[in-house]
């Protein structure tokens, strides 16, 4: 009866948007030296550029300097490098809220649920290795006189989450964001994302 | 069945349900999500909707110097996410002279000023847009829909439509928004018509599924055909804003009056029917405006 109690409190706390897999305060605590895994590598192979002047008010066509969609789509990729390894791979910081601070802006971070911190991967569940899958995302800049003003990126992540060793899952998470200057960085205004992450295979097959 | 058995019955019903409706919310494993940016607005937020007689290729010139055709103002209550559209018809009399010459003699920024002064509601941004401005926008959401009450047939406008619900884009949306010699009661109608086809375009931005991507490309196309004193990270955020508020939240209020002359000229003496105190009250929505 106490199980049946413990598993309904966990439903009506969690919902259908709790954490995929809570923190099992059973697991047996990370290896100290789990195999080096692989940062994962984002690859940027389309980007579409479309001026945000309104030249053709006054009948013309708007000009888009050279270079500016690739400088800003090379410095977004980084952004969002560093946001997927450390939000999924680096020990310490993988699954946790801490990758959020450097990757939304002041407005995306103040409207944070824990629905979104979810859907962002900060589901706060301690795992045994990642390994991740290069990532090919596609840009969209949309420049206003001779700069980048918003970077949309559109991306597919891939990876294999090891609750613990020789346990692993598929993770998945796709996602839309948009991405503005703020301070002399870019961060994420808006996203669209979904993540898959199943329970760990044994739970999966009970 | 005794008592006491149906209650536990009930109660073991329950908590098998229990287990198995938690049961699939642990198996469960997907976590969609949508984040949009706070509002880094007051909690209202006012912006002036501009129509432009001038532009290119209709009239040559700079279409923030031309007399203002169109003239509606957005006033959206950022957290309760509600909105009212004023339609201001073009010949009302505003700062002593037709409300649609302020911008021909001054621009968006003194058309802005002499609204506030007759209004007394602070106005955020204004926005504007020429004919073909206005049409490629209406191309870009992928048309609007709109219901005519009287036949519209006018060589002035281009207007062609029979009574009855209507899809209009680009150059039919242009010619609904202009013809008012068809129209029963002439630019009341018209202007009637015009804040029809900014709800309109509200609805099929908030009523499509569109992805946040799709949603930035029409910001994009937005800007490329307007003049505003909006910042591009601003019109994001003014965007999705937009795509939050439920179109059942959204208020029209087509403004009349009593018609006039002042120096010669045909003018309307505004009937506001108190609808700028509850907006400066930040009494936005639906519920705002009695029916008159």
């Amino acid at each position: 009866m106490l199980t049946l109690v413990a598993v309904a409190a966990l439903f009506f706390l969690f919902g259908d948007d709790g954490p995929t897999a809570p923190t099992d305060p059973g697991a047996p605590a990370e290896p100290a030296t789990p195999p080096a895994a692989l940062p994962i590598a984002v690859e940027v192979d389309a980007t579409d550029v479309e001026s945000m002047d309104n030249d053709r008010l006054f009948g013309q066509d708007p000009q888009i300097p050279d270079g500016v969609a690739e400088s800003a789509t090379r410095e977004v990729s980084k952004v969002l490098e560093t946001y997927l390894n450390a939000q999924f791979v680096t020990p310490g910081t993988r699954f946790s809220q801490r990758p959020l601070d450097g990757l939304l802006s002041r407005a995306a971070s103040a409207a944070l649920s824990r629905d979104v911190r979810a859907g962002l991967g900060a589901l706060g569940i301690s795992v045994w290795q990642v390994e991740g899958e290069p990532v090919t995302a596609q840009a969209s800049v949309l420049t206003r006189g001779d700069r980048a003003a918003i970077v949309t990126v559109q991306y597919d992540l891939r990876a294999q989450v090891h609750h613990s060793a020789g346990d692993p899952v598929p993770l998945r998470q796709e996602a839309t964001m948009v991405f503005v200057p703020q301070d002399g960085d870019w961060r994420v205004d808006a996203v669209d994302a979904v993540l898959d992450l199943p329970p760990r295979a044994s739970e999966g097959a009970r | 069945m005794t008592g006491r058995v149906r209650r536990m019955a009930g109660v073991l019903a329950v908590a098998v349900a229990v287990v198995a409706l938690s049961g699939s919310a642990l198996a469960s494993d997907v976590h969609r999500t949508e984040l949009r940016p706070a509002s880094d607005s007051d909690d209202l937020l006012v912006v002036l909707i501009i129509g432009s007689d001038i532009g290119w290729p209709y009239r040559s010139g700079d279409p923030r110097n031309g007399n203002a055709d169109a003239i509606h103002l957005i006033a959206v209550d950022t957290r309760e996410l509600r909105a009212t559209v004023v339609d201001i018809p073009r010949d009302s009399v505003v700062g002593g002279t037709k409300v649609n010459a302020h911008l021909l003699l001054g621009g968006p920024d003194r058309l802005a000023a002499q609204l506030e002064s007759f209004t007394g509601v602070t106005i955020d941004h204004w926005m504007l847009t020429s004919f073909r401005g206005f049409e490629r926008i209406t191309e870009a959401i992928g048309g609007i829909d709109v219901v005519v009450d009287h036949p519209m047939h006018d060589d002035a406008s281009d207007s062609d439509f029979d009574p009855g619900e209507h899809r209009v884009e680009g150059e039919s949306a242009l010619a609904f928004a202009r013809d008012r010699h068809s129209l029963p009661d002439g630019d009341f109608g018209r202007t009637r018509h015009q804040g029809e086809l900014v709800i309109g375009a509200h609805r099929r931005i908030a009523g499509e599924d569109a992805g946040l991507g799709e949603l930035v490309d029409l910001m994009g196309t937005v800007a490329r055909h307007t003049a505003s004193d909006i910042r591009p990270t601003r019109l994001l955020r003014l965007g999705l804003l937009a795509t939050r508020i439920d179109p059942s939240a959204v208020e029209q209020v087509a403004l009349t009056g009593r018609l006039d002359t002042l120096g010669g000229a045909s003018v309307v003496r505004l009937r506001t029917r108190g609808v700028f105190e509850r907006i400066r009250a930040g009494d936005v929505g639906p519920s705002a405006v009695p029916t008159p």
